[in-house]
C-alpha cells in the first residue's frame, strides 16, 4: 500500500497538525480570558494588565485582516 | 450543497485539504451536521446580534456621550470637603419637588459621591411611571438633569435591553444570545476543517471576494471567540436579571421577613439615616449601594432594605442586603447573595466592560466591532452560496 509509512506516523502527525492549527487560536483564547478577569478582581495595575491581554487579541486582528503586506508570489 | 459556508469540499479550500478533511478531523457527516447548526443558530440570530452590537457601541460610552450632550446631571463646584446633609434631608427636597409621591428608593451615585438618585412614585409598590431625581448630597437640593426616559441614549438603551417589549423582549434577546454561542460553539468546530492547511491569520487577498471574506470571517471569528462567549453569555444572563430577582424575593427575602408575616404595617418609621447608619455599623467594611424603602419591591412592608456593596473590584460588584425594622431601626436580618445573585451581578461587568477604565471601553468597542465584521461576513458568505 502506497500509504503504509506515512499510516506509520499518522498520530504523531496528526497530533503535530493540531498543535499548529490550535496554538494560535488558544494562546489568544487564554490572553482574552486572562484580561476579562484580571482587570474584574484587581484596579491599577489589574487594569493596565487587561489592557495588554486584550489589547493583543485587537492587534493580532488588524495586522493579520488589514495591516499584513500580502505575501509575494513568484 | 446548502450550506453557509463554503465547506472543505469547497474550491475555497485547497485540494489536497478536500480528500483528507473527511477523515482527519471531523468525518464529512459531521461537518455536515456542524454545518447545519452554526447556518441556522447564526442565520436566525445574526439580524438581532446586529442590532445588539450597533446599540451596544454607544452604550459603552453612556457616561461620556451623557456629558458631551449635557445630559449628566454636574455638581456645582464647592469645597471639596463640603459636608453632606443627612440622607432625609435629600429626601425632603426631593418629596418637596413632587408632592404626592412616595420614596421608593434611594442611593448614592455610584462615581460621584457629591450626588445621590431618589427615585418616586405614586404608590409605595409602583413599577412603572418612576420619578427619578439625582440630589446634591451637600446641599439636598435636586440637580438640573433632562427625564431618563426620552432621548437618543434611552432609545438605545430601550433596544438593546428589550425591543420596547418588556420582560418577553429581554427573554426574546436572551434567546437569541443563546443561539450566538451555539453560531460560536459550532463555528469552533467548524475552524478546524476549513484552516487544517492554512497558516493562522492568513487572508488570501488574491483570491475571489468569497474566499478572502471566508478567511476574514475564519480569522476574527477565533480571535474574538472568547470576547464574544462572554459578553454574549453574560448578557444572556442579564435578561434573566428580573426572573433572578424574583425568585430571590420569594426564596431569601421571604424567609428574611417572616417573622413579620400579618403583622400590621409600622406606625411610625424611624429616620432612613438610622437604618443606614445601622447597617453600616453591621458591615463596617462594606459601603451603601441602595436603599429600598417599606413597602416598595426591593423590601417589606416592615423594613428598610439597605443594600451593602464590597471596596474591592470585584465586590463592589456584589450585594449584601441588611434589613431594618423601621419601627425600631434595628437590624433584623442580613444575607450573602446566594450563588445565583452572585452570578448574575458578576455579570453584569462582564457584558458593560465598564471595570477597566476609558482603554478597556475602546477594545469592547472594537471587539464589538469585530464581531459585526464576522456577523456580516457570515450572513455575505451565505448569501452567496445560496
Amino acid at each position: 500500500m502506497s500509504h503504509s509509512h506515512s499510516n506509520l506516523h499518522a498520530p504523531a502527525r496528526r497530533r503535530a497538525e493540531r498543535i499548529a492549527l490550535w496554538r494560535a487560536p488558544v494562546a489568544v483564547g487564554v490572553l482574552s480570558l486572562a484580561g476579562l478577569l484580571v482587570g474584574l478582581v484587581y484596579d491599577g495595575p489589574g487594569d493596565a494588565l487587561s489592557w495588554i491581554a486584550l489589547g493583543i487579541p485587537v492587534a493580532v486582528m488588524l495586522w493579520y485582516g488589514w495591516l499584513r503586506k500580502p505575501p509575494r508570489r513568484d | 450543497m446548502s450550506s453557509i459556508l463554503t465547506t472543505p469540499t469547497d474550491v475555497a479550500v485547497p485540494a489536497a485539504a478536500q480528500q483528507k478533511a473527511s477523515h482527519r478531523f471531523l468525518s464529512s457527516a459531521a461537518i455536515r451536521k456542524w454545518t447545519w447548526v452554526h447556518k441556522w443558530s447564526s442565520l436566525v440570530s445574526t439580524l438581532f446580534m446586529l442590532l445588539l452590537c450597533l446599540t451596544g457601541l454607544p452604550l459603552l460610552f453612556h457616561h461620556e456621550i451623557g456629558h458631551l450632550l449635557g445630559t449628566e446631571a454636574e455638581p456645582p463646584a464647592m469645597a471639596a470637603d463640603a459636608p453632606r446633609v443627612s440622607i432625609d434631608r435629600v429626601l425632603e427636597r426631593a418629596m418637596a419637588r413632587h408632592p404626592g409621591k412616595v420614596v421608593q428608593f434611594y442611593g448614592p451615585d455610584e462615581d460621584d459621591d457629591r450626588m445621590a438618585f431618589v427615585t418616586l412614585n405614586d404608590t409605595i409598590d409602583g413599577s412603572e411611571g418612576f420619578t427619578s431625581l439625582m440630589m446634591d448630597a451637600r446641599t439636598g437640593e435636586a440637580l438640573p438633569h433632562p427625564p431618563f426616559d426620552e432621548g437618543f441614549m434611552y432609545v438605545m438603551y430601550k433596544l438593546h435591553v428589550d425591543l420596547f417589549a418588556g420582560l418577553p423582549g429581554k427573554l426574546f434577546l436572551g434567546g437569541m444570545g443563546f443561539l450566538l454561542l451555539v453560531a460560536i460553539v459550532s463555528g469552533v468546530v467548524l475552524y478546524a476543517p476549513f484552516m487544517r492547511k492554512l497558516a493562522f491569520g492568513t487572508v488570501r487577498r488574491d483570491r475571489k471576494a468569497r474566499t478572502r471574506w471566508l478567511d476574514l470571517h475564519n480569522l476574527l471569528g477565533v480571535v474574538t471567540l472568547v470576547w464574544a462567549f462572554v459578553v454574549g453569555g453574560t448578557g444572556m444572563i442579564n435578561t434573566w436579571a428580573d426572573l433572578v430577582f424574583k425568585y430571590w424575593q420569594n426564596d431569601q427575602m421571604a424567609q428574611m421577613v417572616a417573622p413579620y408575616k400579618g403583622l400590621p404595617a409600622p406606625a411610625s418609621l424611624v429616620p432612613v439615616q438610622v437604618a443606614s447608619d445601622a447597617a453600616r455599623a453591621l458591615l463596617p467594611g462594606m459601603q451603601l449601594r441602595f436603599i429600598a424603602f417599606p413597602g416598595s419591591n426591593f423590601s417589606s412592608p416592615h423594613h428598610y432594605a439597605v443594600f451593602m456593596k464590597g471596596d474591592t473590584p470585584l465586590t463592589s460588584r456584589l450585594l449584601q442586603p441588611v434589613l431594618v425594622d423601621a419601627q425600631t431601626g434595628k437590624v433584623t436580618d442580613s444575607r450573602p447573595m446566594p450563588w445565583y445573585g452572585t452570578a448574575l451581578l458578576i455579570s453584569q461587568p462582564l457584558h458593560f466592560g465598564d471595570y477597566g477604565g476609558m482603554p478597556l471601553q475602546i477594545l469592547w468597542a472594537l471587539l464589538d466591532i469585530a464581531t459585526m465584521v464576522v456577523l456580516g461576513s457570515g450572513l455575505y458568505l451565505w448569501w452567496k452560496k445560496r
